[in-house]
């Protein structure tokens, strides 16, 4: 079958056709089309999705895909991604002259998320609690262990009250603690970085810890830093965190239609 | 960039659900769904699945198809 299609890779802002060294999926040859200011890194292919029962085809895929995105970003100090498996099809016109029309169209939306995420990537950051330490943490307050001690020498029906009631104030003392540290890691997170977002993933990584904020952030070198010194600071026997990436902003990217 | 398991899995995961998405007139679909075919959704499933039970790195470091020794692995239904 004819190379008929044309798939996407994503956006930079750039504003001529060129012909690039770097190899995609399958071992393409990907090629920037220009429209305007803004260039679209293509590679010609089928008119079909790249798909496989083999997951580590897939991943394979995908890899590739974030490939060029990560080196458009180091060169071009930028890449807008899109979706992958972006591939433009013929219809009345070439899939060149629809993608060219498509960029023409949507420059607007592209000048205001290419100024968002020019020179940044984006990372992943899972913060994790140890639920049994904050519990240690919280029986050591003053007001439980008074409440523990007032239980000495009462009657075991009492007593079972007692220690109902003392494990539903440090079950509210959790909730309220937790729901504290959350809105606190993400205003601090999100007021040195370009910009962050709860990230809606379904994946659960480490079934071991509790997750407290999975966040997908925005960050230039310097703010990235900063994040990892700030959470770093924080770092200790109740909260520990994972960072991923970094990778192409594929998050902080508008698809308002 | 190199990957590790986590990196993996949060690529995927944005790669596949996340991205401009074109107008569905413009681009390849299935069944009318843009972009997302239904058997890369149940193999991020599948990689839930095996991060879940411990053999994500197996996986990782799956065969090269090429050798012909990479076995395809039952689904889950998502």
């Amino acid at each position: 079958m004819a190379d008929d299609a044309l798939y996407v890779y994503g956006i930079i802002k750039f504003g001529f056709d060129f012909d690039w060294k770097e190899k995609g999926i399958d071992g393409k040859s990907v090629y920037a089309i220009n429209q305007g200011e803004f260039s679209a890194l293509v590679h010609d292919c089928e008119e079909k999705l790249y798909t496989s029962e083999y997951p580590s085809k897939i991943k394979e895929l995908i890899i590739s895909h974030n490939n060029i995105l990560d080196k458009a970003i180091e060169v071009f100090n930028g890449a807008i991604p899109l979706h992958f498996n972006t591939i433009i099809k013929k219809t009345e016109a070439s899939p060149k002259a629809n993608l060219k029309k498509w960029l023409e169209n949507e420059k607007e939306r592209l000048e205001r998320v290419w100024n968002k995420v020019k020179g940044k990537k984006e990372y992943g950051v899972r913060i994790y609690y140890d639920k049994d330490k904050l519990v240690q943490e919280i029986s050591a307050d003053e007001g439980i262990k008074e409440s523990e001690e007032n239980m000495e020498g009462k009657s075991t029906g009492l007593k079972y009250l007692l220690q109902a009631k003392v494990k539903s104030r440090i079950d509210e003392i959790i909730h309220n603690k937790i729901n504290n540290f959350k809105q606190k890691f993400y205003a601090d997170i999100k007021a040195i970085s370009e910009d962050a977002m709860l990230s809606n993933s379904r994946i659960s990584i480490d079934e071991e810890k509790d997750i407290l904020l999975n966040l997908s952030i925005l960050a230039g070198k310097q703010q990235f830093d900063k994040i990892i010194r700030t959470l770093e600071r924080k770092e200790g026997k109740v909260f520990s965190f994972q960072i991923a990436g970094p990778f192409a902003p594929y998050s902080f990217v508008e698809n308002e239609t | 960039m190199k990957h590790n398991t986590t990196g993996i899995v949060e690529l995927i995961d944005r790669a596949l659900n996340k991205g401009v998405i074109l107008n569905a007139d413009l681009i390849v679909t299935v069944a009318d769904v843009p972009l997302l075919a239904a058997n890369l959704k149940l193999a991020l499933a599948s990689v839930e699945t095996m991060i879940k039970y411990g053999v994500m790195n197996d996986w990782l470091t799956a065969i090269p198809l090429d050798k012909g020794e990479n076995k395809p692995i039952e689904f889950i239904k998502i």
